[in-house]
C-alpha cells in the first residue's frame, strides 16, 4: 500500500531552512516532530495505517526522498511506502521476507523485543537488495512473529544524517515501533475478538443444539422410563383382561387422550376382553359386540399385505379405516395374538398440545411391542393355566381309570389265581381219581363204618359192636390142677364152651361141649339134670373170643351157684401136661 | 405170540371183566353178611387174630366196605383206590387163612355164608387168584369208569 497524504506543515522547518538554527530551535522542532508523529500514531490500531500516518512524518523533519515501511508476520507481507517509483515499492513488496528475514535471521525467536536497531552510511545506498539511495535502515521486533523494517531514502539535501537527527530517527523509531506494537497488539486482539466472537457464535449454536439435545434427552429418558415402568407394570400381570386396562391407562397417560379402548376377539363369538375409559358406556359395548368384533376383523381384511400376523401391531393411517372402527378413535392400532385372536387399540380425544406427534409414533410403536409380548405372555399363560387345569381333571380322571384298571387287575388276579386253583384243584381231582389215594381208601373205609354203624343200628339182627364181655365182672377163675382135682373126683363137671368144631379137634376128656350159639339145646339135652351146686368148670377162650366167660354166666342165670372159669384155658390145662382127647 | 399174550393179558378189556367180576363177587359176598352181623362175628372170632374187643365191629364194618368198594368197582369210580382196599382185604383174608391153615383149625371160609367147607390151599390159591385179578384191574383198568366219563371234561379245563 502507498500513501500520498501531503507533508505536515510542522515538518517544514530546519530542513527548508536555510543557514544553522538555533540549537533550542532545532531541539523544539524535533520535540514537536517527536510529539506529532506520537499524536499521530497515538489513536491508530493497525500496522497499515500506522506505517501510512508515520511515513510523512519521519520524511518531512529530514527532507527524506521517500520512505518505505514493512512489517512482516507470520501470515502476512504488509508494505507502505511513499515517495518510492512504482517498480521500487513492487520490488520491495516481493522482497519484503526476504529482507526482514536478513535483518532479523541471527536473532532468537524468543528473546524479547529489543529497541529498534538502525543502520546508516553510503552503503546502503547501493545495497542492491534495498531501493537505490537507501540512507538508513531500522529494524523493530514487534513481537514474538511480527518484524517491522523501516527503510528510508536519501535526503533532499544529499547530506549525512547528524547526530541529532539520528537522535531524532531513534527517537521517532521507537515511537513508531511502540506504535507498531500496539497496532499489532490491537490486531491480535482485534483478531482474537474475531475468532472469540466466532467462537462465541459456534458455542451459541451449541448451546443451542445442546439445548436441544437435552430436550431431546429428556424425551428420550422419559420414553425409556415410561417403556421400562410399562414393562414392569405390564409384565407383573399375568391376566389379560388387567394388562388392557393397565396398558390403556399408560397410552392415554403417556401421549395425553382423555379417552380410549382396547378390544381383544378371540375366533368365536362372545371370546372377548375390553377395556374402556371414557364418559361414554356405550361405546365399551360396541367394541365387545360382535358387530364391534366384525367391524375390527373388517379393517384387518382391508389391510391385506400389512395386516399384522401372530405378535405384531400396526398403526392405522387411514382416516377412513379409523373412522369404521367400532368406536370413536382419532389414533388406532390393530393386533394380533396369534392365528385367531385379533384386537385393536382406539384413543380419541386428545388433551391440548397432547396426542400423537410424529416424533412420538416409533415411542408408541415401542410400547405397543412390549405390550403385544406380556399380553402374549399372559395369553399363553392363562392358556397354560387352562390347559393344566384340564390336564389336571384329565389326570384325574387317568387317575381313575388307573384305580378303576387296578382294582379290576387285583380282580382278574384274584380270579385267574382261584382259576388257576380251582384248576389245580380239579387237575388234582382228575389225576387223583386214575391214582390210588390214601384219601378215598379212608373214604371208603369211613363210608363203610357208617354205613355199617347205621345199619347195624337199624336193623333187627344188629349186634353189639362192642362185646359185653368187656364190661362184665371177672368170673371165679380154678386153677387148671384144681380143676382136674375136682373133674377126677366127680365134684364138678367140665365145660367146653368153644364151637363144635373145635371141641371135636381138642378137648379136655369127659368135657361137655356147649357152645354159646347152641346153649339151650345142649344144656336141656346134657345139663339140665345137674344139681344146680355142682361146681360147673367152664374152658374155652381164644383171643377173639371169651367164649368161657359167656357160657359161665348163661350158666350162672340158669342157677348154678358154683360156675367157675378154668385159669388159663385148654392152654394152661395143655401146660399142665393133663390129658386132652383129640 | 407172545406179545399177543401180552396184549390180552394186559387188554383194558380183560380189565374191565376183572373188575365186575371183583366188584360183584364182594357185593354178594357182602350182602349176606350184612344180614347176618352175628353169625359172621362168629366167623371172624374162628379165625383167633381178632381181638375180641375188635370182632363184633369188624363183622359190622367189613361187609359195607366191601359193599362200597365192590359197587366202586362196578361203577368204574375211584377205580384203583377201590381195588387198592379190595387187595388188603383179599390180602388179609388169604394170610388169614394161610395162618390157621397152618394151625389146622377147623373152620370154614366165611367168605360168602356161614356154613361153607372148611378152608384148604385151594381157598389160598382162590384168594390169590382174586388178589392177581385185582392187581390186574389196578394196573390196566381203563375203559367204561363212571370218573373218566365226568372227571374226564374237567380235566381238560384250564388246557
Amino acid at each position: 500500500m502507498s500513501s500520498d497524504r501531503p507533508t505536515d506543515p510542522l515538518s517544514a522547518g530546519p530542513g527548508r531552512t536555510e543557514g544553522p538554527a538555533p540549537e533550542s530551535e532545532r531541539r523544539l522542532f524535533h520535540l514537536k516532530t517527536l510529539f506529532e508523529a506520537a499524536t499521530e500514531l497515538s489513536d491508530l490500531t493497525d500496522t497499515g495505517s500506522t506505517l501510512r500516518r508515520f511515513l510523512p512524518v519521519v520524511m518531512g523533519p529530514l527532507g527524506l526522498t521517500f520512505g518505505l515501511g514493512i512489517v512482516v508476520g507470520p501470515d502476512r507481507v504488509e508494505v507502505e511506502s511513499l515517495g518510492l517509483m512504482p517498480d521500487d515499492r513492487k520490488r520491495c513488496e516481493l522482497a519484503g521476507v526476504g529482507l526482514a528475514d536478513r535483518f532479523f535471521q541471527d536473532e532468537p525467536q524468543t528473546a524479547p523485543p529489543p529497541r529498534p536497531t538502525m543502520l546508516t552510511g553510503p552503503h546502503l545506498a547501493s545495497d542492491p537488495s534495498l531501493p537505490a539511495g537507501t540512507s538508513a535502515v531500522v529494524a523493530m521486533r514487534l513481537d514474538c512473529d511480527s518484524r517491522g523494517l523501516l527503510i528510508l531514502g536519501p535526503r533532499l539535501t544529499k547530506t549525512p544524517y547528524s547526530q541529532d537527527e539520528i537522535e531524532l530517527i531513534q527517537g521517532l523509531t521507537d515511537i513508531l515501533s511502540t506504535a507498531l506494537k500496539r497496532a499489532c497488539a490491537d490486531e491480535r486482539v482485534q483478531t482474537l475478538n474475531a475468532s472469540l466472537s466466532e467462537n462465541n457464535a459456534c458455542l451459541t449454536q451449541a448451546l443451542g443444539r445442546m439445548e436441544q439435545a437435552r430436550d431431546e434427552l429428556d424425551r428420550q429418558a422419559f420414553r425409556l422410563r415410561t417403556l421400562y415402568e410399562t414393562s414392569l407394570e405390564l409384565s407383573s400381570l399375568n391376566d389379560p383382561k388387567a394388562i388392557l386396562d393397565a396398558f390403556l391407562l399408560t397410552l392415554m397417560g403417556t401421549f395425553g387422550f382423555s379417552r380410549g379402548w382396547i378390544g381383544l376377539h378371540g375366533p368365536r363369538a362372545g371370546q372377548v376382553d375390553t377395556a374402556y375409559r371414557g364418559p361414554d358406556p356405550d361405546e365399551a359395548e360396541a367394541v365387545a359386540s360382535d358387530k364391534g368384533r366384525e367391524k375390527i376383523l373388517a379393517r384387518f381384511v382391508e389391510l391385506k399385505d400389512r395386516m399384522p400376523r401372530a405378535n405384531q401391531t400396526e398403526l392405522l393411517d387411514d382416516r377412513k379405516a379409523v373412522a369404521a372402527l367400532p368406536a370413536r378413535a382419532d389414533t388406532a392400532v390393530l393386533f394380533s395374538l396369534d392365528q385367531e385372536w385379533h384386537g385393536a387399540i382406539g384413543l380419541a380425544e386428545p388433551l391440548p398440545d397432547q396426542g400423537l406427534h410424529p416424533q412420538g409414533v416409533q415411542f408408541l410403536r415401542s410400547l405397543l411391542g412390549i405390550f403385544i409380548v406380556t399380553l402374549g405372555n399372559a395369553w399363553h399363560g392363562r392358556q397354560v393355566r387352562e390347559l393344566n387345569t384340564a390336564l389336571t381333571v384329565r389326570n384325574a380322571e387317568l387317575q381313575a381309570t388307573l384305580d378303576a384298571l387296578t382294582r379290576a387287575r387285583e380282580e382278574v388276579t384274584v380270579q385267574t389265581e382261584a382259576r388257576e386253583r380251582i384248576v389245580g384243584l380239579v387237575r388234582g381231582e382228575v389225576a387223583r381219581a386214575w391214582r390210588a389215594s390214601w384219601l378215598d381208601a379212608w373214604v371208603m373205609i369211613l363210608a363203610g363204618v357208617v354205613l355199617g354203624v347205621l345199619f347195624n343200628s337199624a336193623s333187627p339182627g344188629g349186634i353189639e359192636l362192642v362185646p359185653k364181655s368187656l364190661f362184665a365182672p371177672p368170673p371165679a377163675l380154678v386153677a387148671a390142677h384144681e380143676a382136674r382135682r375136682m373133674a377126677e373126683a366127680g365134684q364138678a363137671v367140665l365145660i367146653d364152651a368153644r364151637p363144635a368144631d373145635f371141641h371135636r379137634q381138642e378137648a379136655i376128656p369127659g368135657s361137655v361141649n356147649l357152645p354159646k350159639d347152641l346153649f339151650d339145646f345142649v344144656y336141656s339135652m346134657k345139663l339140665a339134670s345137674l344139681d344146680p351146686e355142682t361146681p360147673l368148670l367152664v374152658y374155652g377162650r381164644t383171643i377173639s373170643r371169651h367164649y368161657d366167660a359167656d357160657v359161665a354166666r348163661e350158666l350162672e342165670l340158669l342157677g348154678h351157684q358154683s360156675v367157675m372159669v378154668l385159669k388159663g384155658g385148654l392152654q394152661a390145662w395143655k401146660r399142665a401136661g393133663y390129658e386132652v382127647t383129640r | 405170540m407172545i406179545g399177543l399174550l401180552r396184549r390180552i393179558l394186559t387188554h383194558p378189556w380183560l380189565a374191565l371183566a376183572f373188575r365186575l367180576y371183583i366188584g360183584g363177587l364182594f357185593v354178594y359176598a357182602a350182602m349176606y353178611k350184612i344180614n347176618y352181623a352175628a353169625e359172621f362175628s362168629e366167623t371172624i372170632a374162628s379165625y383167633r387174630l381178632a381181638p375180641y374187643w375188635a370182632v363184633n365191629a369188624l363183622a359190622v364194618f367189613m361187609p359195607w366196605i366191601e359193599i362200597v368198594c365192590g359197587a366202586l368197582l362196578i361203577l368204574g369210580v375211584r377205580v384203583r383206590s377201590a381195588a387198592a382196599v379190595i387187595a388188603a382185604m383179599l390180602a388179609v383174608f388169604t394170610v388169614a387163612i394161610f395162618i390157621n391153615l397152618l394151625r389146622g383149625a377147623p373152620i370154614s371160609c366165611g367168605c360168602f355164608k356161614t356154613i361153607e367147607d372148611p378152608i384148604s390151599w385151594w381157598t389160598v390159591l382162590r384168594d390169590l387168584g382174586w388178589i392177581t385179578m385185582t392187581l390186574h384191574v389196578y394196573r390196566y383198568d381203563a375203559v367204561l369208569q363212571a370218573d373218566r366219563l365226568f372227571l374226564g371234561k374237567l380235566g381238560r379245563i384250564g388246557s
